[in-house]
C-alpha cells in the first residue's frame, strides 16, 4: 500500500525516466544503424580478365578514365561508375554493342580477344534470371 | 523505483532489438548467400559456373571442373593440332587412330545421332567448316565449285569406329571431323559426373549455347534460365524456363556470323546444301537429360526448320522451345508448365496443333 501511495504522489514519468527512454532510443537507433547499414551499402568492383587471368580490379566508385588493354587493341571506358568497351579491333563487335554495365552480376565478354569484364559485389543483382541460354 | 523499472524494461527492449536484428540478419544471409562464380574461355567459347555450395573450397572445385574440361578440349578440338580429333583428321584415308574412352564414346553416340538426323546434322562436316571459316578471323563465301567439292567429303557413313580396339578412321582422304555441334553438350554430360565426384551439390554451368542446371539454388528452388531473344541483345530474353538436372542447348543464326556484300552468313551449315541453313526459325532450344543429344538436336532441328520441329513436340526424351521468323513460339508438351513468357514480350505462343 505504501508503494501505491508513493506512485500516486509523483507523475507517472519522472524527468530522469524520460532521459533514460531518450538514451535507450538513441542507443537502439545507433545499434540498428551499425547492424543494418553495412548490408545495404553496395561494395561493387570491376574485374577485368584476359586469357582467363584476372588482370585488374577496380573498386567502385572510381574516377572516370579510359583503360587501354594494349596487348589486344581494346579500350574500356569507365564513366559514372559504369564500364563499357569503347573501342575494339575484333570482327564481331558484339562486346561493343553490349554497352555499359553497372550492376553486380553483369558481364561483357569478347570472345575473339578473350576478355571478360564483370562487375561483382555484395549487392543482389536485380535480375531473377540465373543464366541465359542462347 | 519507477526509474529502475523503466531501465530494466529498456534493457530488455534493447536486448530484444539486438537479438531480433542479429537473427534476422543471419536469416537473410542464409537465404542470400553469395554464389561462387568462375568464368573463363574454353572450347572456343565462354564458360561460366555459378554455385551456391557453401563449402569453403567451392571455388577450387569449380577451378578443377574448368581444368578437367580443358583437358577434354585438348583431346576434342579440331583447332588444336595435337588433339585426338586432329590426329584422326590428319590420318583420314590412311589408317585408324587409337582414341581415349570418352572420345570414342562421344564419336559413337554422335554417329548414331547423325544417322537419325536424316542428313541434317553430320560431324564429318569439317571440310565445309574450314572452307567457310565462319568462326575464324577471315571468313569468306566460297565458290559453288569449292562447296560442291567439300560436300563430297561430308559423309557420316565414312567414319569407321572399332569398338574392340577403340579406334576411329575417316575412310576418304581430306575428310575431317568437326565436333563443334556436339562437344559442348557432351562436356555438360562430363561435368555432371565430375560435379558429383567433387562433392558439389549445385551448379549452373553455362558453356556457349549450352546450360547445365545441376541441383538447386541456396533456397532450394530451381535455377531460372532466360531464353535469349534472337532479335535482341545478349541479355534480352523472350521467356524463362526451369529444367532441374537437365541440359538446355540453343542454336540460332544470330550468335556467330559474318557479312559479305550486304548479306549475312551465320555459322550453322546445312550438310545437304553446303550453305548456312536457310531455316525459317530464329532459334531452337532443346532440353534433355543428355547434353550431347540436346546439343546435336538443337542444331539438326534448326536446320530442319519448323517442319522438323512440329514433328518433334511430343517426344519423351527431350523438350523443344522453337521460335520462328514471325515470332511464334512452339513448345513441346512436356515443357509447357515450366515455360513462362516474359512480361511485355513481343513473342507469342503458337498453337502447336496448327
Amino acid at each position: 500500500m505504501k508503494q501505491n501511495d508513493a506512485l500516486s504522489q509523483r507523475s507517472f514519468f519522472h524527468k530522469t525516466d524520460w532521459l533514460a527512454v531518450a538514451l535507450i532510443l538513441a542507443v537502439s537507433l545507433g545499434l540498428w544503424a551499425v547492424l543494418f547499414f553495412p548490408r545495404v551499402t553496395q561494395r561493387l568492383q570491376v574485374e577485368i580478365y584476359c586469357d582467363n587471368v584476372l588482370t585488374q580490379t577496380i573498386p567502385l566508385p572510381a574516377e572516370d578514365k579510359l583503360l587501354e588493354l594494349s596487348d589486344r587493341q581494346m579500350t574500356l571506358e569507365l564513366k559514372d561508375n559504369r564500364i563499357r568497351v569503347s573501342e575494339t579491333n575484333c570482327a564481331d563487335q558484339s562486346c561493343l554493342r553490349m554497352g555499359f554495365i553497372e550492376r553486380a552480376g553483369q558481364t561483357i565478354v569478347c570472345l575473339p580477344n578473350r576478355v571478360v569484364v564483370q562487375i561483382t559485389g555484395n549487392g543482389e543483382p536485380d535480375s531473377q534470371i540465373d543464366g541465359i541460354a542462347g | 523505483m519507477i526509474t529502475a523499472a523503466v531501465l530494466l524494461l529498456a534493457v530488455v527492449a534493447v536486448a530484444t532489438v539486438i537479438w531480433l536484428l542479429k537473427s534476422s540478419n543471419e536469416n537473410t544471409e542464409l537465404k542470400q548467400t553469395e554464389p561462387t562464380v568462375q568464368t573463363g574461355f574454353l572450347m572456343d567459347t565462354y564458360i561460366r559456373q555459378t554455385t551456391y555450395d557453401s563449402s569453403p573450397d567451392a571455388g577450387e572445385k569449380l577451378r578443377q571442373l574448368f581444368d578437367f574440361l580443358s583437358e577434354f578440349e585438348n583431346k576434342a578440338s579440331m583447332y588444336l593440332s595435337d588433339s585426338e580429333i586432329s590426329n584422326i583428321n590428319s590420318h583420314s584415308g590412311v589408317m585408324p587412330v587409337k582414341v581415349s574412352d570418352d572420345i570414342f564414346q562421344l564419336l559413337s553416340r554422335s554417329k548414331e545421332l547423325c544417322l537419325q538426323s536424316e542428313g541434317r546434322f553430320d560431324i564429318t562436316i569439317g571440310a565445309l567448316t574450314k572452307l567457310w571459316g565462319i568462326t575464324t578471323d577471315s571468313p569468306k563465301v566460297p565458290s559453288e565449285e569449292e562447296i560442291k567439292d567439300a560436300q563430297k567429303l561430308v559423309d557420316i557413313n565414312q567414319l569407321v569406329l572399332d569398338a574392340e580396339n577403340k579406334t576411329a578412321k575417316l575412310n576418304a582422304p581430306y575428310m575431317s571431323l568437326d565436333l563443334g555441334g556436339v562437344a559442348k553438350g557432351y562436356a555438360c554430360d562430363l561435368a555432371r559426373e565430375k560435379y558429383k565426384e567433387l562433392g558439389l551439390t549445385s551448379c549452373l554451368l553455362s558453356l556457349g549455347g549450352n546450360i547445365y542446371s545441376f541441383g538447386t539454388k541456396a533456397d532450394g528452388t530451381a535455377f531460372v534460365i532466360g531464353l535469349r531473344d534472337p532479335l535482341g541483345d545478349a541479355d534480352d530474353i523472350f521467356g524463362t524456363v526451369t529444367a532441374p538436372d537437365k541440359v538446355i542447348s540453343t542454336t540460332g543464326g544470330y550468335e556467330r556470323y559474318f557479312e559479305q556484300d550486304g548479306k549475312r552468313y551465320h555459322h550453322v551449315l546445312d550438310p545437304k546444301t553446303g550453305y548456312p541453313a536457310g531455316s525459317d526459325l530464329l532459334s531452337v532450344t532443346i532440353i534433355a537429360e543428355e547434353g550431347l543429344l540436346a546439343d546435336c538436336l538443337s542444331t539438326s532441328l534448326f536446320v530442319g526448320g519448323k517442319e522438323a520441329v512440329l514433328k518433334n513436340l511430343s517426344q519423351t526424351d527431350f523438350d523443344v522451345i522453337a521460335v520462328d521468323q514471325e515470332k511464334n513460339i512452339y513448345l513441346s508438351d512436356g515443357i509447357r508448365s515450366r515455360f513462362q513468357l516474359s512480361e511485355g514480350s513481343t513473342y507469342r505462343l503458337a498453337d502447336s496443333t496448327e
